[in-house]
């Protein structure tokens, strides 16, 4: 096993993402043995109802992208395959599916101890469809309760027809979850949730929006390694001083004009999930003056802020108006708008060969932004975990290529 | 004065030496496993041709897969890059470049000015590369540098539908268990490389004039069923196989000329 070599981070408060993360999974297994309730949950169900509630939300998709990250993804991946699931499913999906079905979610060789079992499972229809069947298999070897989340695709502004049909679902997915694991929803509970998760989350898109200045105080990298708490802790505490820390010094950076890279020449967005494993893959740019200051999966995925006054409106539309939700004419409107804020002289699209839903309408986007604004984009072609899918030589000619004509564009 | 640029492909190497009045000499040897070294000979060997020292050219710059292990080049740009500036020199209306290699297939744009103005590649695959043609050659017991030809006299062309380099060269040896024609079924070879490849290419839009460079251009089979494809008549460099050498050299001349 190898690890991805590190460059130092631009914020020191950074490097508290690791030890949030621990305590996280640590916090998970303590919850289970105390006799608590565990969920499996999946990305962008409505999580603060979780954290209301008490019950604990564990993201094996997370859990799946620790493991990319530590360079272990191939060998579930594999056991996955050899139990006859498809190597064109989701790699989150296979890598969970090879913990389970090899030596099992307590095998002591697994980071953090393993996975804790669930009690109940919810996920959602926004972000994904192979989910739904995911969790199907899951429940067939866990025997748990399960509830699917179904909204609707949404073009911004959301149309109430729209709202009270997710409301809809959380009217019988909140008694459905006290049934299945005990537990008791109290709106109080639920509001302060809500609370947190808005403090949190504006912290969080005031830091993203930071990384408009120039030069850019923190790249891609190191953003993705702060992104953990928001995708799974929102609605707890824990995220709100560690995004207030991040803030405060990247606007510190930006007061003092100081740059995540040297000499900063070409700025450059990014769609779709990261390459886990490959992470480096943003900072080895970093040594061509270039920088990552954009993502669609750090803007829109996870936190949107919510006008408390009308708390379940808030609650609704914040959920779905999530990227995956989007339409590709919203997704190309957020494109063409947010490019020149950030100041990004090109854009590179991850065909992730795991997240369709992501990838759909990426040739549609980079057509637009090219016709309308003259910036020119790259498509990567890899996989958000699956190392099998990436070929290092290509990516890197492809990458070089695309810098060398940014420079000369410039010059 | 004199420069070079040296494209350390993954199939050959290739040496161009450029003077004030234009090429002067170009140099083509297997890549090996000879590393620098192998570029060294390649770059002597091409001076040796244009009658100079390797102490007379002023300026090297290298590209191809191999560019980054070599260390004599004052710099490094990619093969892309290099391949445009290259037939924006020899061919100067082209504007979109179709580059068959050993190991990969790309398609590029250029603009006016003969700046790359976007590109993409073949995926992770051999299938619309030389090695594809190489594998075929092989199988069919031919040199690859008659393949072209061959394919060209086929009277009843039949299909080679596998993607799969591998599944290729099965269903290859079936055709000819099957008693068809070697021609025949180089046709089809080349037909299904240039199928793949024509896909790539109107990804970043077709502008005409097309120009294909890379080994694989000196295929004459896969040329002509490239234009007909395309529905256009492909351009072709004199030396196809030294564009990117040369345009890494030209590159060489404007960083000193500058």
């Amino acid at each position: 096993m190898s690890t991805q070599s590190k460059k130092g981070r631009s914020l020191n408060s950074s490097y508290q993402a690791g030890t949030i993360l621990k305590e996280y999974w640590e916090r998970a297994k303590r919850h289970q043995a105390e006799g608590r309730p565990v969920a499996w949950v999946s990305g962008n169900v409505p999580i603060e109802l979780f954290w209301a509630m008490g019950i604990f939300p564990v993201y094996p998709e997370n859990y799946s992208a620790v493991l990319a990250s530590a360079q272990r993804a191939q060998e579930f991946c594999e056991e996955a395959e050899q139990k006859g699931f498809s190597y064109d499913l989701c790699s989150y999906s296979r890598i969970n599916l090879g913990i389970i079905l090899g030596k099992g979610i307590n095998d002591p060789g697994l980071p953090f101890g393993g996975l804790p079992r669930p009690d109940i499972l919810v996920t959602t229809r926004i972000p994904c469809l192979i989910q739904v069947k995911w969790w199907e298999a899951v429940r067939e070897f866990f025997h748990c309760p399960m509830f699917v989340v179904d909204a609707t695709m949404v073009d911004l502004p959301i149309r109430e027809d729209q709202r009270q049909h997710y409301l809809g679902q959380m009217r019988e997915l909140i008694p459905y979850m006290e049934k299945s694991v005990g537990v008791r929803f109290r709106e109080d509970d639920f509001l302060q949730a809500l609370k947190l998760s808005d403090e949190a989350a504006a912290l969080w898109l005031e830091l993203l929006d930071v990384r408009a200045a120039v030069p850019s105080p923190v790249g891609s990298r190191e953003m993705c390694g702060n992104v953990f708490p928001l995708v799974s802790m929102l609605g707890s505490p824990t995220p709100i001083p560690f995004f207030r820390n991040l803030l405060d010094e990247a606007k510190e950076c930006v007061k003092e004009k100081k740059g995540a890279v040297e000499n900063e020449k070409i700025r450059l967005g990014w769609d779709n999930i990261p390459m886990w494993f490959n992470l480096k893959f943003f900072s080895d740019v970093e040594d061509h003056n270039v920088i990552f200051t954009y993502e669609t999966y750090l803007r829109y995925v996870w936190g949107g802020r919510m006008d408390l006054r009308d708390p379940w409106t808030a609650f609704a539309d914040k959920h779905l108006d999530v990227w995956l939700n989007y339409s590709i004419n919203q997704r190309i409107r957020t494109l063409l708008s947010d490019i020149p804020k950030f100041k990004l002289d090109g854009f590179v699209f991850h065909q992730n060969h795991s997240c369709k839903r992501f990838a759909m309408g990426q040739k549609d986007a980079a057509v637009a932004i090219r016709e309308k604004l003259g910036v020119p984009s790259l498509f990567i072609n890899s996989d958000m975990a699956d190392p099998r899918a990436f070929s290092e030589a290509q990516c890197r000619i492809q990458t070089d290529t695309f810098i060398e004509m940014l420079e000369a564009k410039k010059s | 004065m004199y420069y070079a640029g040296i494209d350390a492909g993954s199939n050959t190497i290739k040496t161009a030496i450029l003077g004030d009045e234009g090429i002067l000499s170009s140099h083509v040897i297997k890549t090996g496993l000879g590393g620098e070294d192998q570029a060294l000979l390649c770059l002597a060997e091409a001076c040796a041709k244009a009658r100079i020292s390797r102490e007379q050219i002023s300026c090297v710059y290298g590209t191809g897969y191999g560019r980054e292990y070599l260390s004599f080049p004052q710099a490094r740009k990619s093969e892309i890059m290099c391949h445009g500036a290259g037939i924006h020199w020899l061919l100067p209306e082209v504007r979109t470049i179709i580059d068959i290699g050993g190991q990969d297939s790309k398609s590029i744009r250029l603009n006016e000015q003969g700046e790359v103005d976007n590109f993409n590649m073949n995926d992770k695959c051999a299938a619309g590369t030389g090695r594809f043609l190489e594998t075929m050659a092989h199988a069919l017991q031919i040199p690859l540098e008659e393949l072209g030809e061959c394919a060209l006299r086929a009277t009843k062309p039949v299909r080679v539908s596998s993607t799969c380099t591998v599944f290729a060269e099965s269903e290859v040896v079936s055709h000819v268990a099957r008693g068809k024609k070697r021609e025949d079924i180089l046709h089809g070879v080349c037909q299904s490389i240039v199928d793949r490849i024509a896909g790539m290419v109107r990804g970043i839009g077709v502008m005409p004039p097309v120009a294909m460079t890379g080994g694989v251009a000196m295929n004459r089979a896969v040329v002509k069923l490239m234009g007909e494809k395309l529905g256009l008549s492909i351009l072709l460099p004199p030396d196809p196989q030294i564009t990117g050498a040369l345009g890494a050299a030209l590159m060489a001349r404007r960083h000193i000329s500058h």
